[in-house]
């Protein structure tokens, strides 16, 4: 729990995912990062894939259980969802075993990035919407309608 | 590439902001505490990252399009170092009695809450436990400052942050509540089985299918249902760990703040409802031989009961009607989970509060407040604090020994709630006699929260 910070605001995340789109693009990036970046989004993924798979497995204490899971997987499933209705689990799970892989240093194939990457995108979209979408402070008014 | 306007204008605004970081830093922090300096170091490793952000900007071979989006950075990173200031905002020694802080600190260390930690008051009749983890911006925010860095590498993630209401609310007995909100800060350590129960979450998943009229129950749904219990469960754990830490001082400050806070349902997303929590908690300080409320009530006379400090706040209405009034705020499928979820918590919550009781067994058995340890304060100071003399100190059979927070907060709530009548008029000009005496107990007691922490620091170092 990170109150007061959307995943939207939240700038080291957008990085990440963007050093992630970098990898998928085969682009250069310094090794510290490249291995700080598959470091971070495996585990996103795989925390995600895990809550997901606990939903798909009717396990409704998954969240007293693990907290953090639960919040990976509302992060995907509140903005994805509209796009991979059912098939979000699948993408989750591939995604996650995408940079499992490469941070192996293994090579999963095309079809596999590109869809991890088309994942990732929807996310970022969906972060920027969220901030472009965010209303300013609305006045506030104290007076009594009596 | 040309100057840009945006790009001076949000130097302008770091340099600000750089310079009221500063400012707030000189500040003194009751208790000496550190948590607030590293919040502002972490500050300052923002405004150090955004202004490398906008110097790199600057350069002439950056593409228009890097640039641009370099100087967007800059400000989001601006906009969250202007909000974090605003956390600090009320932890100074002006809001916060400073005898309170290394009192509570002692219950962060006993509970080894290992997390960096600061208080803060506000002018609002609130309690919350804020967590804050910027840790993973070390390693996936791009080019941090090595001052963000050195910031982030010295504060035990997650920060947590204590709001308690500024001085008009923060009367003594109400910091019981504190020990509610570092239950907050271990719930995530207590681990109650609740597949023990499954029958009865499957029970409560059907009721709510058939209160919203639908045939399944889809991952939407389920979403749902596991946030609302998770949230539930963990606002238990953290009513268990307060009655453990603080007994029925916790209670009487728990229904003071829902008394004052607006006195409704507290049923939420976030909260069970606030009836529940209140019967929850007299069945457990009904537990034992004697238990708490025998105690308190052969020592006062008064019965602790689920009205007793908050006869205002009401209790839920049916469920049927509950669903009808929670539907107009939070929608149906809210308004179903919660009124559904409400008697499966009552067959769980003794599960929880049991596993919160042997998890504070294991880590601070020393920190629970027995029935025992209340009849020897009350036997102790209740009859003395009438004639002004602070708890400070109390004798067993291996001597004399400076009195905790938890006996202190009891003697508190006991004077409070039975024995205000006996108390002399205070001197001087008061807005009410009864407000008068109260405000000379708050000063009595904080000054013996200040005495009995001083004897405990000279019993330590002897």
């Amino acid at each position: 729990m990170n109150l007061e910070l959307t995943p939207a605001e939240d700038l080291s995340l957008q990085h990440l995912l963007e050093n992630g789109l970098a990898i998928l693009d085969q682009q250069s990036l310094h090794k510290t990062r490249r291995i700080q970046t598959l470091e971070g989004l495996s585990r996103i993924f795989s925390e995600a894939d895990s809550a997901s798979q606990a939903l798909h497995a009717q396990n409704l204490l998954f969240g007293v259980e693990q907290r953090p899971a639960l919040e990976r997987f509302s992060l995907f499933f509140r903005r994805l969802d509209r796009y991979f209705g059912e098939s979000l689990s699948d993408r989750l799970e591939e995604a996650s075993d995408v940079f499992i892989k490469l941070k192996k240093n293994k090579k999963p194939t095309k079809g596999a990035c590109k869809r991890a990457r088309e994942l990732i995108e929807r996310l970022l979209s969906a972060f920027n919407e969220e901030r472009s979408m965010s209303p300013l402070e609305a006045p506030q008014f104290f007076n009594s309608l009596g | 590439m040309p100057e840009r306007a945006e790009r001076q204008f949000c130097a302008f605004f770091l340099a600000r902001l750089a310079h009221e970081t500063a400012r707030l830093k000189d500040m003194p922090f009751p208790g000496h505490s550190t948590g607030p300096k590293k919040w502002l170091n972490l500050v300052s490793g923002l405004i150090d990252t955004a202004g490398s952000y906008l110097e790199l900007a600057g350069k002439h071979a950056i593409p228009e399009s890097e640039a641009s989006k370099l100087i967007r950075e800059a400000e989001r990173l601006g906009g969250l170092a202007y909000r974090a200031l605003g956390h600090v905002v009320g932890s100074d020694a002006t809001l916060i009695p400073h005898e309170i802080v290394a009192p509570l600190q002692r219950w962060v260390d006993g509970l080894k809450i290992k997390n960096t930690i600061f208080f803060r008051a506000e002018h609002l009749p609130n309690y919350e436990l804020a967590w804050f983890d910027l840790k993973r911006w070390r390693t996936d925010l791009n080019n941090p400052s090595r001052s963000l860095i050195g910031a982030i590498d010295r504060i035990n993630w997650p920060l947590l942050r204590v709001t308690v209401p500024g001085q008009a609310l923060g009367m003594l007995p109400h910091y019981a509540v504190v020990g509610h909100e570092l239950g907050h800060g271990v719930q995530d350590q207590i681990k109650p089985d609740l597949t023990q129960k499954k029958a009865d979450l499957e029970a409560c998943v059907q009721r709510i299918t058939v209160r919203l009229a639908v045939s399944s129950f889809g991952r939407k749904e389920q979403l749902e249902l596991v946030d609302i219990l998770a949230n539930w469960v963990d606002e238990l754990k953290a009513d268990a760990v307060g009655h453990l830490l603080a007994g029925p001082a916790f209670y009487f400050a728990l229904c003071g703040y829902l008394e004052l806070a607006g006195q409704t349902y507290g049923i939420s997303r976030t909260h069970p409802p606030s009836d529940l929590r209140r019967r929850l908690l007299v069945a457990e300080l009904a537990k034992g031989s004697p238990s708490h409320i025998e105690v308190f009530e052969g020592k006062t006379g008064l019965r602790i009961t689920e009205t007793v400090n908050s006869s205002h706040v009401p209790f839920c209405p049916p469920p049927d009607s509950l669903f009808s009034e929670l539907k107009r705020p939070y929608g149906p499928l809210v308004a179903a989970i919660c009124v559904e979820l409400v008697p499966y918590l009552e067959v769980v919550a003794s599960i929880i509060f049991a596993e919160t009781e042997s998890f504070v067994r294991r880590v601070a058995p020393d920190l629970i407040y027995e029935p025992r340890k209340l009849a020897h304060d009350l036997d102790s100071h209740l009859d003395l604090i009438s004639v002004l003399v602070p708890p400070i100190e109390y004798r067993d059979s291996t001597g004399v020994h400076a009195a905790g927070l938890a006996s202190i907060l009891n003697v508190g709530w006991a004077a409070l709630l039975t024995r205000l009548d006996r108390m002399n008029k205070p001197r001087g000009p008061v807005l009410s006699p009864v407000a008068g005496k109260m405000e000379q107990l708050h000063e009595l007691l904080l000054r013996a929260v200040e005495l009995s922490e001083a004897r405990r620091v000279w019993e330590e170092q002897v």
